[in-house]
């Protein structure tokens, strides 16, 4: 085995986000960096997203997630980035030695930084309260979604949808447009998970109904799937069996959350937000081991690439910084209250940030503030916010060095 | 007169729409924070367009499938049709991400685009 | 098939397949005819993984005596195979006075059973061995151990095959009639003859029986529900941990159990149920297991569970009675001659596996001259995984196969060689559960959410099983329904 290879920047994803971050990175003439894929190409998730609404706020364009990952691709091309595809990194330690292998062989890189771009994967069923035989037919969104746009496979013919977030509603689309016969989408929630335009687009374009307040509890069958047994749920989210319906289905798409794919977080000791899923990270997207940064949907799951890629090209200016010189120690801690997660968890004086987070339940005219020590930092109103939609609030840098909280309030929930 | 509502998806404001109708033509439009708000109310209501992206066969090709898109949507009623069309499809790799692959769309002025590259499969003969 | 076959073997489970393995030492031709697609269709591959010690066992049964000398071989038996275990000892815990009498009676049974390295411990002792399990002080079993049912299965019938067995999958046995001194066995689309029969079906060795006409015996199916958590929870639990029995509530106290890969199961319950292959997991039964779980492990929550499934006894025992008949393997030769069956295998089967298997063969040696073969081979090896090195051998692995250095499963660490080696041999996957259970791809975290649709293509690639036709497991469990566009 030879030596380990010394790198300034090792990027863990070839995606939205290890892409825009390199590109960053070269720009800012951070040249001797490395992304490593795991994939036979690079693009990540947006690879088989063949569904438009990509690049609206960046491109202004709705491009496909193919498009969208070329715009990045072709200039990482282009300026001759360094980029190892059919390659898995298989350790990842506090000292940035990162392990990779792939068929030409095993690699070591010993880094200055490194930035986790993996992304996310599908909460799966066997972590849900749906009980039966374990018969064939059950996918998780994505990966139904991979075998229709990627490998030409069909999955089914008579599907039901677990989760209307915006993976499941896309499929509801995508599998109707294949012949299938979408039978209907349930949501545990009283409201939509996912985008508005996309129920629109999805659902109510194809007649596909959506049940709210509703989870599936059974599957029936014991080869492949034969029915479920779906049921009205309470306050709670606790089904009401005397509404439990018999659908005969072949097919159940489940699109019950993503969390963030961090295996290789866990193995370098970096402390993970439990609520999030993802590192807990300060306001330069540093985790808790020094020169490891992440961005993307590693860090806290985003609704759109646009987003990420923003974050990504944050993140890549942060880790330019650190390469020549320590950054500022972020002792001043985040909260939020009436929404779900804050990101970033850690503050620093004296430099603005933006927080990240996303609102509790869907409401019009939010407000969203900042406040530390009873201070207001910065206030916002949101005509209409939606936990489909992460919120960014920019807040000034502070002098104070108390811990800060975002509030989200309106008429109904007001604050305290 | 008739009223309707609709959430408008154009940006995230998700502004709540209510429209006024005399028949099939959109005489009012409230609760928009912009008029293109108003526009996509029109639109939508009165002849709602929607882009198609799906997969096309491909034959010679490295991947079985292309993925496509049009280059401006299209009548929501024409989406059946459109989409039974590109499904009987085949092209021929290789394939340029943004080649054109049909001209025109049933003759409503909208071009077929390839969203991936699909590289021509290669025959070794040893 | 021109000459008839010496042995048919029905039910390709773990004791049909250590039966296999033990034959094929002989000068005889062996069939196994099993009922679903691939290995792994019933009881074998719905367990705990447990290498009992013996100690549950009445003294004097069969159970006891073969689950004593089954412990004892295991660890040579599994290094000629070729198969991980680990021998993690158990505890049975207690809290009261109660709870003491009976561990004092299971060290008694045991020590009657010839079980080696039992003794009471106490509080501090438990501790130290199992920190987040709540007890006074624990009956140790230091020869009980844990293995992956699915590898020690698998094992078994490669090392069979390659050893020259004959295994016959989608071949359920529907009718066997009696003809020139021979069986005529109809099993899946075809008519086997063959001598002998051994009846190893598990769950139907009841009907199986009734066929080859031996009637009188009923088999109870009782059913255990499990769930797997995640591994990242590994910790908590060393070894296996069960509570007494509490008989005073009426609970039988819900069983943790590791496993290698560092899941912990909970459970199994029980439950009699009508059908024997109704393996549907229940919202009342889980619940109670998370229940039971949370009184040991408090901070557990839902979403620690990865997997649910469950698995079905064989009891000879029914509802009324409860507990435990033994062993039955037996010849009849008045109304079934030249079987043997075996009937009721319920735990410690697995345990017991390859004694079991030695005792039919010593039933079959009374009637059957049995003339060793010079060239059988104990010894069954799988292929270097890349998982198991250190990176300077992975280095090389990956130097010597490229193969080894593409990883298909990201949670398991599971190579395309893994796959192709899961899907060659004497007895490649049939199935997505026969490579998942043989290769170890889809078991991690993510159960499959990576590593699916990869291995779908490597089944089509290097198993030659067109995607159309993949099943998931049993018969009828068609993965796809066609392909997108006819290209």
């Amino acid at each position: 085995m030879n030596e380990p290879i010394l790198k300034d920047v090792v990027i863990l994803g070839g995606g939205p986000a290890g892409l825009a971050a390199a590109l960053a990175l070269h720009e800012q003439g951070v040249r001797d960096l490395v992304i490593l894929e795991r994939e036979p190409e690079a693009g990540g998730i947006l690879r088989q997203c063949i569904h438009d609404g990509f690049g609206l706020t960046r491109f202004h364009e709705a491009l496909t997630g193919p498009e969208y990952a070329k715009r990045f691709l072709d200039p990482v091309r282009a300026a001759g980035i360094e980029l190892h595809t059919g390659t898995t990194v298989t350790g990842l330690t506090a000292q940035r030695l990162v392990t990779a292998v792939s068929h030409r062989g095993l690699t070591q890189y010993q880094a200055r930084a490194v930035i986790l771009a993996m992304g996310c994967r599908e909460r799966a069923a066997g972590a849900l309260p749906m009980y039966g035989a374990r018969p064939a037919g059950v996918f998780t969104a994505g990966v139904a979604q991979a075998y229709v746009n990627l490998y030409n496979t069909m999955v089914g013919r008579e599907i039901v949808i677990l989760g209307s977030g915006d993976i499941g509603l896309i499929m509801a689309r995508r599998l109707t447009l294949e012949g299938a016969h979408v039978l209907g989408v349930y949501e545990i929630l009283p409201h939509p998970s996912g985008l508005p335009r996309n129920v629109t687009q999805c659902l109510d374009d194809f007649h596909i109904p959506l049940h709210l307040s509703h989870t599936v509890t059974k599957l029936h069958g014991a080869a492949r799937l034969e029915a479920v047994t779906v049921c009205a749920v309470d306050e709670q989210r606790r089904p009401l069996p005397e509404t439990a319906a018999r659908i005969p289905c072949d097919t159940l798409i489940l699109s019950v959350g993503l969390i963030p794919e961090n295996e290789l977080s866990r193995m370098a000791g970096i402390e993970l937000d439990s609520q999030t899923g993802g590192p807990v990270v300060d306001q330069f997207l540093q985790t808790t081991v020094p020169g490891i940064f992440a961005a993307g949907n590693v860090l806290h799951v985003h609704d759109v690439a646009d987003d990420v890629s923003a974050e990504a090209e944050f993140l890549a200016a942060q880790v330019a910084r650190y390469l020549a010189g320590p950054l500022p120690h972020c002792p001043i801690a985040v909260t939020g209250r009436g929404c779900g997660h804050v990101v970033p968890q850690r503050l620093c004086r004296g430099e603005a940030a933006v927080l990240s987070f996303r609102p509790a339940a869907p409401r019009r005219h939010l407000v969203v503030e900042a406040v530390q020590d009873g201070q207001t930092l910065c206030r916002r109103t949101i005509p209409y916010a939606t936990p489909a939609q992460m919120v960014h609030l920019p807040i000034p840098d502070l002098a104070d060095g108390s811990p800060v909280e975002v509030c989200c309030y309106d008429d109904e929930n007001p604050a305290v | 007169m008739t009223t309707k509502t609709l959430l408008c998806n154009l940006c995230p404001n998700c502004c709540a729409l209510t429209v006024t109708l005399e028949g099939d033509t959109v005489t009012g439009c409230t609760g928009n924070l912009c008029t293109q708000g108003a526009d996509f109310a029109r639109q939508e209501l009165t002849m709602p367009l929607r882009n198609v992206t799906t997969s096309v066969a491909v034959s010679g090709g490295l991947y079985p499938l292309c993925s496509v898109r049009l280059s401006a949507p299209i009548p929501l009623s024409r989406l059946t049709e459109a989409v039974d069309l590109l499904h009987g499809l085949t092209v021929t790799a290789p394939v340029a991400m943004g080649q054109v692959l049909l001209e025109d769309l049933l003759g409503l002025g909208v071009q077929v685009l390839s969203t991936r590259s699909v590289p021509a499969l290669q025959i070794r003969r040893d | 098939m021109d000459r008839p076959l010496d042995i048919t073997i029905i039910g390709a489970g773990v004791i049909g397949c250590a039966v296999a393995r033990e034959l094929s030492r002989y000068h005889l031709r062996v069939a196994v005819a099993e009922a679903h697609p691939d290995l792994f269709g019933g009881t074998s591959a719905r367990n705990s993984g447990v290498i009992h010690a013996g100690f549950h066992n009445a003294p004097g049964s069969l159970m006891a005596r073969l689950c004593v000398e089954g412990n004892r071989l295991f660890s040579d038996l599994t290094a000629h195979l070729d198969v991980p275990m680990r021998r993690t000892g158990k505890l049975v815990v207690g809290f009261d006075d109660e709870d003491r009498g009976h561990l004092l009676s299971m060290l008694e049974r045991g020590r009657r059973n010839g079980v080696p390295g039992l003794k009471l411990i106490g509080r501090d002792e438990l501790r130290k061995l199992a920190p987040a399990v709540a007890g006074e002080f624990a009956l140790y079993s230091a020869s009980t151990g844990i293995v992956d049912p699915f590898q020690w299965t698998w094992a078994l019938a490669e090392n069979a095959a390659q050893n020259g067995v004959r295994f016959l999958f989608s071949s359920p046995l529907t009718a066997a009639v009696r003809r020139d001194g021979l069986w005529a066995l109809t099993v899946g689309s075809r008519t086997l003859y063959s001598r002998w029969v051994i009846n190893c079906a598990g769950l139907f060795s009841d009907k199986v029986a009734a066929l080859l006409g031996l009637t009188g015996y009923e088999i109870y199916p009782c059913r255990g529900e499990y769930f797997l958590l995640d591994e990242r929870l590994s910790s908590l639990l060393p070894l296996p941990a069960y509570p007494v029995p509490n008989y005073r509530t009426g609970g039988l106290g819900i069983h943790l159990t590791p496993t290698l890969e560092g899941n912990i199961l909970i459970g199994p319950s029980t439950e009699y149920i009508d059908g024997p292959t109704d393996w549907r997991t229940t919202a009342p039964t889980q619940e109670m297991l998370l229940r039971e779980g949370r009184r040991i492990f408090p901070s557990l929550s839902r979403s620690d569970c990865i997997r649910a499934f469950a698995g079905v006894r064989p009891k000879l025992t029914g509802p009324d009675r409860g507990g435990y008949d033994d062993f039955v393997i037996c010849r009849r030769e008045d109304v079934s001659p030249r079987v043997i069956h075996l009937i009721g295998m319920e735990s410690p089967g697995l345990t017991a596996s390859v004694p079991i298997a030695r005792e039919v063969i010593r039933l079959l040696g009374l009637t059957e001259p049995l003339v060793e073969r010079a060239d059988f081979d104990p010894i069954r090896q799988r292929p270097v995984s890349l998982r198991h090195l250190s990176p300077a051998s992975q280095a090389r692995l990956i130097a010597d196969n490229p193969d080894h250095g593409e990883i298909v499963c990201r949670c398991r660490t599971i190579t395309r060689a893994d796959v192709a080696a899961a899907l060659s041999g004497p007895l490649p996957a049939r199935t997505l559960t026969g490579l998942k259970y043989r290769c170890g791809a889809m078991m991690g975290r993510c159960q499959g959410g990576y590593c699916q649709t990869r291995l779908v293509a490597l089944i089509e690639e290097l198993g030659g099983i067109p995607r159309e036709q993949l099943l998931y497991g049993p018969a009828d469990s068609r993965l796809f329904a066609g392909k997108v566009r006819d290209v």
